[in-house]
Order: C-alpha cells, then sequence, then structure tokens
C-alpha cells in the first residue's frame, strides 16, 4: 500500500522518537548499585585460631579475626599500610618523639557496654608494659606476643582528659604509629581483662566493626555487626570464618559458594578461578620479601662478586611467569613496593648469564662450587607456592654457571630453627611479610647486623647500614627516615647478601556477589564494616 | 576369663610406658624449637630463653619426662603450648569426633565388606565374582586423599547432594553431651540437626570406608572359600538345608574368626586414616588436631594423643580376644 503523506510524517516520528528516546537514554548514567544490607560473608581461614585477645597472639588465622572485633588508635586507610586516624582522631609528638598525646574519638563502646575513654586506654597499656597489673598480659605463660616489639620502649601514660592521653617512652620509636595500626594492637577493654584475666583470649571485646558471637573449635568462628560502629554501620550482619585446612576442599568450598573469599590463593588455582564467571580473583602488590639468604661471612658467597653473580644468574622474570603465573614482581629493593620509603629507582639485578659467568671468573669460581641450599616444605605468604618447587627452579639456574645446590628439604619449624642460629651457614630460602608498612619492620629483621637469630640469616652486618638503621628509628620525621632508608636500601642491593627475587602478589579469590571487600597489604581483614553481599 | 581381662590390663602399662618413652625422646630430639614456633619471628634471643625456661624446656630430658609422669599419674595431662586449654579438653572435644566417623566407617567397612566377601565366595568364578574382585583391587589402590576429593567433585560439587567440609552446617548449635553431632542432635531431638549432620558424615565416612572395605571383603572371601569346602557342609546340604542357611548360619560363623581378627585390625586403620579423611573434609577430629601439634611441637597434645590411641589400640586388641571366646567354644583364657 503506498503510504500517505502523514503515514511518513508519523512513521519519521516514531522513528525519531525511538532514535531520541535511545540516545538519552545512554545519557543517563547507570545508577550505581547500593549496598545490599544483612546477609552472612564466609570467609576461609586455614586452622584454628590460637586466640582472640590481641596482646597474646600472632598467629595469623587469629589475625584475620581479631581485624573484624578491633580497633587501633591508629588504622591503615582501604587499601594501603598509610596510617589513618583509627580510635584517636589526632595526636601531637613532642619532647624529641618520646611523647605521643592522643585526642581520642568520643561516643564508642567496647562490645561488652564499657565505654572507651582515656582511661580505658591507659589501663590497657598499663596491662602490656607493669608486670605488677594483676592483668599483666605476661602472665600467660607461652603465649605469642607482639607487646615487645611495640611497647618495649614505653614507660608509662598520662591521662590528661576524659578522651585525651599521653604516652611515654624511653626512646624515640619511628614506627610507632604504623604499630598501633596493626591488628595485634587492638585497644582490649578493661572489663575483658579483669574479668577474665588469663581467659581473655576466649572472651574477645574490643570496638570494632563486628562482635564475637562464637567460637567452635576446628569448625568456625562467627561474628555479628556492631550496629553502633563508629566508622559506619556495616552492612552485613555476620561474617563465618570458616576452617578449612585442605586446599583442594578450599577452593571447591568456593566454587560452590559455600565461603565468599577465600584466603589462601595458592597460584595453581588461578587457572581455575579466572575461568569461572561466578568468581573474581583479586590482586594487589603484597607486602613481601621473597629471596635465597647466602651466608656472607663464610665459604664463596664472603666474595661480593659470587654474590652479584648469583643474582644475574638466575632468571627471575621467567620464574615469576612460569612459577607465580604473573603474580610476582622482580624485586629492586630490599622494600616491597607497598612499603613506605620504597625507591623504585633502584636498578634490579636483570637476568644476564654472560655477566654472572665473568663474575664468577674473576671471583675465581669459574668452575663453579656446591652448595647446600635449606628449604622449607610448605608454602608460606610470600612464597604461596612452596620452598620445593622454587628450589628446583634455582637449582636449575645456578647450574648454568657451575654451581651445583644440594637440597636440603625440612619442615618449617626444623628449617627456621637450624636458620636461626649463629653458626648457620648455609643458602636458605627466605622471605618475611610485613606487619605494618614500615620500613625497619621490613628490612631491619633481614639485613640488620643484630638479628642473626631473627631473620638474618645471611649475618650479613654493614657498619653504616646498622647505623643508619638505628637513627632511622630514633626519628620520627617521615622525610628524614625516609633518607635513611633510601641509603639503606641501596647499600643493601649493592651488597647483595641475598638472591633478591621477588615480591609475590597479594591475592584473594571472591564469589561475584562480594563487593566493598579490598585486600589490605597487611593480609588482615580489616575495613569490612564496607563489605556487602548482592543477592 | 575374669582374670585373664585384668592380666592383659595390667600388661597395657608397661606397654602405654613404652610408647610413651618413644614418642617422647622422639619429640624432643627432632630438631624444631617449640619456642620458636611460639614467640614467631620478631622474637629477641633473650626472649627466646626465656620462654625456653617458662616451657620447662630447658630442664634435662630426664627430669622433663619425670614431671610429666608424676603429672599424668595425678591425671593432669598438662596445657596445649599452641591452644593454651588443657590438652584433656582438646583431646575430649576431637575425640568423639573422630570416634563418629570412625564408627560410621567401621559399619559400613563390616557390612559392605562381609556381604560383598561372602556373595564372592559363594558365587566364586562367576561374572559376580570377578566383578567384586575388580572393586576390590580398584579400592585397595585408590589412595585416600584421591577418593575424597573425587567424592567431593561427584556429590559435593557437580551434583551437590551432599555437603564436604566440616561436621555440621556453620551456625547450628549443638548440645554437648556425647560431643559427636549426629548422637547430640538425635539425644536432643533436633532431627533437622541430626539429618544434617548425618548428611555431612556420609562423604568422609564413604572416603574413609573405601580401602577397608575392600581388605575386608577380601579377607572374607578367602576364608569363606575354605569353610565351604568342608564336609560339615556337604552334610548340612545332604540334609536338604538351604544354600542360603548353609552359606549364611553355618559357614560364615565358622569362617568369622579370622574376619573378626581383620575387623579389629582395620580399627587401627581407620584412626590413622582418619588423619587424612579429616584434613580433606575439614572435621576437627583427633587426626587433624595431631598434624596441627606435630608441626607446632606442641609436646603435651602430641604426648597426649599418643597415650589415648595407644589406650584404644590396647584395648581393641583385648575386645577382638573376648570376641574369639564368643565365637568359637573352644576358646578359653586363663
Amino acid at each position: 500500500m503506498v503510504k500517505t503523506n502523514w503515514q511518513r510524517l508519523l512513521t519519521g516520528a516514531a522513528v525519531a522518537f525511538a532514535l531520541g528516546a535511545a540516545s538519552l537514554g545512554s545519557q543517563i548514567p547507570a545508577q550505581a548499585a547500593s549496598p545490599t544490607q544483612g546477609g552472612t560473608l564466609s570467609i576461609e581461614v586455614s586452622a584454628d585460631p590460637v586466640g582472640l585477645d590481641p596482646a597474646v597472639t600472632l598467629d595469623n588465622d587469629s589475625g584475620y579475626i581479631l581485624g573484624t572485633l578491633y580497633d587501633g588508635l591508629t588504622a591503615y586507610g582501604v587499601g594501603t599500610t598509610k596510617v589513618v586516624p583509627g580510635l584517636a582522631q589526632s595526636w601531637q609528638i613532642t619532647n624529641g618523639g618520646k611523647t605521643y598525646t592522643f585526642n581520642l574519638r568520643q561516643g564508642v563502646k567496647f562490645s561488652d557496654g564499657t565505654p572507651f575513654n582515656a582511661q580505658a586506654v591507659a589501663f590497657w597499656v598499663d596491662h602490656m608494659i607493669n608486670p605488677k597489673n594483676p592483668d599483666y598480659y605476661g602472665n600467660l605463660k607461652g603465649a605469642e606476643t607482639f607487646v615487645p616489639f611495640t611497647w618495649g620502649n614505653v614507660t608509662g601514660t598520662k591521662v590528661l582528659g576524659p578522651y585525651k592521653i599521653a604516652i611515654n617512652m624511653s626512646q624515640p620509636n619511628g614506627e610507632f604509629l604504623a604499630d598501633l595500626a596493626m591488628v595485634w594492637n587492638g585497644v582490649t577493654s578493661p572489663k575483658m581483662l579483669k574479668t577474665y584475666g588469663t581467659n581473655a583470649w576466649q572472651h574477645p571485646a574490643g570496638t570494632g566493626p563486628f562482635e564475637f558471637v562464637r567460637w567452635v573449635k576446628g569448625q568456625y568462628v562467627e561474628v555479628k555487626a556492631n550496629p553502633n560502629y563508629w566508622g559506619g554501620k556495616p552492612h552485613l550482619s555476620e561474617i563465618l570464618f570458616k576452617i578449612i585446612p585442605d586446599q583442594a576442599t578450599q577452593l571447591l568450598s568456593l566454587k560452590t559458594g559455600a565461603v565468599n573469599i577465600l584466603t589462601d590463593v595458592a597460584p595453581s588455582e588461578i587457572p581455575t578461578i579466572k575461568a569461572d564467571s561466578g568468581l573474581r580473583l583479586l590482586a594487589e602488590a603484597g607486602l613481601d620479601d621473597n629471596y635465597i639468604s647466602l651466608p656472607v661471612q663464610t665459604g664463596p658467597f664472603k666474595s661480593l662478586l659470587v654474590r652479584q653473580a648469583v643474582n644475574y644468574a638466575v632468571d627471575k622474570a621467567a620464574i615469576d611467569k612460569s612459577l607465580y603465573g604473573g603474580y610476582a614482581q622482580v624485586m629492586n629493593s630490599p622494600l616491597p613496593t607497598v612499603a613506605f620509603g620504597y625507591d623504585k629507582s633502584i636498578p634490579a639485578y636483570a637476568y644476564n648469564l654472560q655477566k654472572a659467568k665473568q663474575l664468577m671468573k674473576q671471583a675465581g669460581y669459574a668452575s663453579g662450587f656446591t652448595f647446600t641450599l635449606d628449604v622449607y616444605n610448605n608454602a608460606r605468604g610470600y612464597n604461596p607456592i612452596g620452598g620445593p618447587e622454587l628450589a628446583v627452579a634455582i637449582q636449575n639456574d645456578l647450574k648454568q654457571i657451575g654451581i651445583t645446590l644440594k637440597l636440603n628439604v625440612l619442615d618449617p619449624a626444623t628449617w627456621l630453627g637450624e636458620a636461626r642460629s649463629n653458626s648457620f651457614n648455609k643458602m636458605s630460602l627466605a622471605g618475611w611479610t610485613g606487619d605494618n608498612g614500615d620500613p625497619d619492620d621490613m628490612i631491619s629483621p633481614l639485613f640488620n647486623g643484630n638479628a642473626f637469630l631473627t631473620g638474618n640469616f645471611s649475618h650479613y652486618s654493614n657498619p653504616t647500614v646498622n647505623q643508619d638503621f638505628a637513627k632511622a628509628l630514633l626519628t620520627s620525621v617521615p622525610a628524614q627516615r625516609a633518607a635513611y632508608y633510601d641509603v639503606i636500601q641501596k647499600q643493601i642491593m649493592h651488597d647483595a647478601p641475598a638472591i633478591f627475587l621477588n615480591y609475590t602478589d597479594l591475592m584473594r579469590a571472591t564469589t561475584s556477589n562480594v563487593h566493598g571487600f579490598v585486600p589490605n597489604p597487611t593480609f588482615f581483614y580489616v575495613n569490612m564494616n564496607q563489605v556487602w553481599l548482592s543477592k | 576369663m575374669l582374670t585373664y581381662v585384668v592380666h592383659r590390663l595390667l600388661w597395657a602399662i608397661p606397654v602405654l610406658l613404652g610408647v610413651l618413652v618413644a614418642v617422647f625422646i622422639g619429640l624432643h630430639v627432632v630438631p624444631g624449637n617449640v619456642a620458636q614456633s611460639i614467640a614467631g619471628a620478631h622474637a629477641t634471643a633473650a626472649q627466646l630463653r626465656l620462654l625456653t625456661r617458662q616451657l620447662g624446656l630447658d630442664k634435662p630430658l630426664w627430669v622433663q619426662f619425670w614431671a610429666y609422669l608424676v603429672q599424668i599419674v595425678q591425671g593432669n595431662f598438662g596445657t596445649s603450648l599452641q591452644y593454651h586449654n588443657q590438652v584433656a579438653q582438646d583431646i575430649g572435644q576431637a575425640f568423639p569426633i573422630t570416634l563418629q566417623l570412625t564408627i560410621a566407617a567401621f559399619l559400613i567397612a563390616g557390612v559392605v565388606g562381609v556381604l560383598a566377601g561372602v556373595l564372592a565366595a559363594a558365587f566364586r568364578n562367576t561374572w559376580l565374582d570377578n566383578v567384586i574382585m575388580l572393586l576390590v583391587l580398584v579400592g585397595i589402590s585408590m589412595p585416600i586423599f584421591w577418593t575424597g576429593v573425587m567424592l567431593i567433585l561427584a556429590l559435593g560439587v557437580d551434583v551437590p547432594i551432599f555437603p564436604f567440609s566440616s561436621v555440621i552446617t556453620a551456625g547450628t548449635v549443638l548440645p554437648h553431651i556425647t560431643g559427636m553431632p549426629v548422637v547430640d542432635a538425635l539425644l536432643s531431638g533436633n532431627m533437622s540437626a541430626a539429618a544434617d549432620a548425618l548428611r555431612h558424615l556420609v562423604l568422609p565416612a564413604i572416603t574413609l570406608a573405601t580401602y577397608p572395605i575392600a581388605f575386608v571383603t577380601r579377607m572374607t572371601r578367602g576364608a569363606m572359600i575354605e569353610v565351604l569346602g568342608q564336609d560339615y557342609l556337604r552334610t548340612a546340604r545332604a540334609k536338604g538345608l538351604r544354600e542360603r542357611t548353609v552359606v549364611w548360619k553355618h559357614a560364615l560363623r565358622n569362617a568369622s574368626l579370622p574376619i573378626v581378627t581383620v575387623l579389629g585390625v582395620q580399627v587401627g586403620g581407620l584412626l590413622s586414616g582418619a588423619v587424612l579423611t579429616e584434613t580433606i573434609f575439614a572435621i576437627p577430629g583427633i587426626g587433624r588436631l595431631m598434624i596441627q601439634a606435630i608441626l607446632f611441637r606442641d609436646y603435651p597434645l602430641v604426648q597426649g594423643i599418643v597415650i589415648l590411641a595407644a589406650s584404644l589400640f590396647v584395648f581393641i586388641n583385648l575386645l577382638v580376644d573376648l570376641v574369639y571366646a564368643r565365637l568359637d567354644p573352644r576358646i578359653r583364657y586363663s
């Protein structure tokens, strides 16, 4: 049928209208999904916590839960180790760095109803530094603890007002504010400590976004939302930390939705996770070092040339790609990229077999030598693929320059016990996961001359570096500290007391209905009040 | 008989003592410092020394062992170095869960194994016998961790019929009566929780029972074949008894002695196999607790579990002997 003019006009108008409507619709910004309230988030952990009192625990499985129950005087920014206000809204540092005066948040309560105030903080500090306090943390014999690390220099407190308190120390501690943000320095309720004494670790009461409900040993820990949380009421109703030790079962639990967040992600699981549209892989730069310590005081590794040669001989980029799935970055500094003071301009030891052989020849080891490498037999936070697999790769690379490595595979307790002795003179797989983002915490235990029995398996001791470590810790001025650590990290890279391998990424996997979750470089579950589940 | 039982129980004491000495020495000579495990990476040498002193680990071995023996005699098995609980409490919580799993696996292995073995013997050299023997070979060859993961994939993930982690759905609260979730749920009248706990038990029990089923089947078949050829059974058939009665009532009874022995031995295997099963299925039993304790060098907890395991073996061996006497009137103990 022939269309009349009116019909053509109407058709044209309809088309124009449709086109206009479509274009208008595309200009309206998509509504951001708003958080759904309620729901239970399940998080996998691989073992029971040891305890839920921050002062008497330091294992990771406890730490994951502590991050939801407690706050510190300071906190870490979302997804960073940058120190921001926590239970203290502001602070002043005076007296040459020996006095910290905190202005505390008001209107906050512990989960047992006790008000949070300067008196509560004073009691909390006293129970950690005063052996005469009836609730002294050390009354629990044999407890794991971070207390000396943070509070070793603290001499006492002075309450200056209902919400103002000064903490005094015998000498400055440049990483004190970073320490206070650790999950191990969550402020505990005085009532919790006084009521339960050495059993307080079973009755946690903090000011955190979640409150303790129950701990069924071997099965799960349940925490529920704190509706009055000062940082904003959590979107979730509760979190279940489910204890699942076996790696295969962990992944299958995630795939079926029995857990929503996988804490332990092995590189071998990455392809499976990425192939599943119902799962998400979150990878962030890790606060860790993964390296091989070289005994600098004895044998062939006394020679700087040999130490540098082995650094050039290991193809770290290839190892990162093949063993870690690309989720690791070559080390160019003993400080990881997310640590305060990291210098990205320092060149890494790039793979160069020719240079490595040349250095070996210069050192008088053209035909190589045989040496022993101690290997832990499990996966560790800074090395998720486990010791043996990495050790074989190193063994193969060093074979190219004539070094024959005998692998001595040990269980973790034995490995650590052997390495932490004054007579240790072998190569060892080694590494470190930072606790607070501060450079002293990150590298002093590894390369300070006073740390042979802590983490300095190399027994490396450079007097200038040692002095700079001490000076950097005694100042609380960030720019001054950064300057010291810049010199330190460059010197350590040059002296090569280790084969500097990589920084492995911090990885978590979640089901696709988890939102607002940003992993923190310290590994722990903090800022969980921002997480929500879509239906 | 009573004299015999008392005599056997008295002999258990030196046996347990010997096991305890061996484990104590073994734990302390293995490299690895529990104080180091506790103190963590940041501990200074001075802190380590203090902790070692606090834990009494600086004393000579024989002093430590004697102190431990005195403690045990007073009923105190010490405190877990890792968990700060009384060892008896930790074991008391974990053991019933392993017991529940072991009983379930034992029942499955006993019933299925004996049934399959009898059928294989009764239909010897037929297709049924061949199929059963093939399944026996598969069952003996498959490692527990493989079986477990395959069952999880098949019946927990691909066709999600059964849960495969823990012993009950998280958040379910049961009264602690026996410590066995299925039993406690039934005793408290919570039928839905009992059903839930049973569903959680299916996959791990089947996993744990796989090897014992195969072994019991094989031994039962062998014992039955030997008995089925006996003259008195020919007489029974000649008297007109049905084959079913000949096999199940007469032959099985006389073949039961070696079967009982095998079942008794399998209990030991079930307890050790529980370690892997509990790890795969995230079951908080004694096996998993033992692994964690050994890795941490938690001496009191390891020793406590060893005492329990050794006592169980002694008790089960005695029970097997008593069952012998019940089954065979010719056996008399003095």
